[in-house]
């Protein structure tokens, strides 16, 4: 077996990596995972990584869980918590 | 003659891998668990073609501080006009030893292979070099993968990074209708699957937390 080598450069985040790839804006929002998040009017968006807008507010967590859904049926959905009381706060995340 | 500085990214990896829809299951594989790892594949695809393509995989080969040689798919290509073997990979994993032997602290190759002592028979000036042995296994790449690659802190588990490849495996069939391609092998596409592959990275760390 080759000897192994070990790697310190620091692991790329998602938008760095989008920027070595070149890849546009527009690509990176049809790719990669979606969020679904509580604003703070009470109402959910439906948001890609690194997109400034929301793709789509809707009033319930499980209609924007559709829509997302509906977006991109094959992404990996990410939903904001919004009970603690799991001893979890808002900013940890959960699969739909 | 003035010497050309070539910068090396030291998270680059140059694949060098069969573009054959028999391959795909691997080179997903591979696309997967170097991004896991935190680094960057780079392939050959999207380069132009004529004579000016080899100072291009000459070029790209120097600007990536690792590049692993996948020989496992050694077979004749029966297209006419002739039923010949098909050199461009042993001949790019040449340039990549001679590169590491003239700079060896900028560059480390690697030889994957399907099959034990094969490469003995099929390329025997690399005796004494071992290869990466991964039996045609998608497990085996990402076995493999990580014996070679270790990082000191948030070195990913085998299972990890399998979860990363059915991400980016199921997510190829839109990719691939996004793009309007008809086969993984386009450089598009190979850009999309590494982003995909990064961004099941990002989903599985959120929702481990």
């Amino acid at each position: 077996m080759a000897r192994p080598v070990k790697i310190t450069t620091p692991i790329p985040t998602l938008e760095e990596f989008g920027n070595r790839l070149g890849l546009s804006k527009a690509r990176r929002r049809s790719l990669g995972p979606i969020f679904v998040e509580r604003r703070t009017d009470g109402d959910y968006a439906v948001r890609r990584p690194g997109a400034e807008r929301a793709s789509i507010v809707v009033a319930t967590q499980r209609e924007a869980v559709e829509r997302a859904r509906q977006i991109s049926p094959q992404s990996t959905i990410l939903v904001e918590r919004v009970r603690s009381n799991s001893g979890k706060g808002r900013d940890q995340w959960r699969k739909p | 003659m003035a010497r050309r500085v070539v910068h090396v990214a030291q998270d680059a990896v140059f694949l060098n891998v069969p573009y054959d829809h028999r391959f795909r299951t691997l080179y997903l594989a591979y696309i997967a668990g170097l991004v896991h790892l935190g680094l960057e594949p780079r392939v050959t695809l999207g380069l132009p073609s004529g004579t000016r393509r080899l100072d291009k995989i000459a070029g790209l080969i120097a600007s990536c501080r690792y590049s692993i040689h996948d020989l496992s798919y050694v077979r004749l290509d029966r297209n006419p006009p002739y039923a010949t073997p098909r050199f461009n990979m042993p001949f790019e994993l040449g340039l990549a030893v001679e590169w590491q032997r003239l700079n060896p602290p900028r560059h480390t190759w690697f030889v994957f292979e399907g099959k034990p002592y094969r490469i003995l028979k099929s390329l025997s000036d690399l005796n004494g070099s071992d290869p990466q042995i991964h039996a045609g296994k998608v497990s085996g790449v990402l076995r493999e993968l990580r014996n070679i690659f270790r990082r000191t802190r948030n070195q990913p588990t085998v299972p990890e990074m399998m979860s990363t490849f059915q991400t980016i495996s199921r997510r190829s069939g839109s990719i691939l209708a996004a793009a309007g391609a008809t086969d993984l092998f386009e450089a598009r596409v190979f850009e999309d699957l590494c982003y995909e592959a990064r961004g099941a990275v990002e989903s599985a760390a959120l929702l481990k937390k």
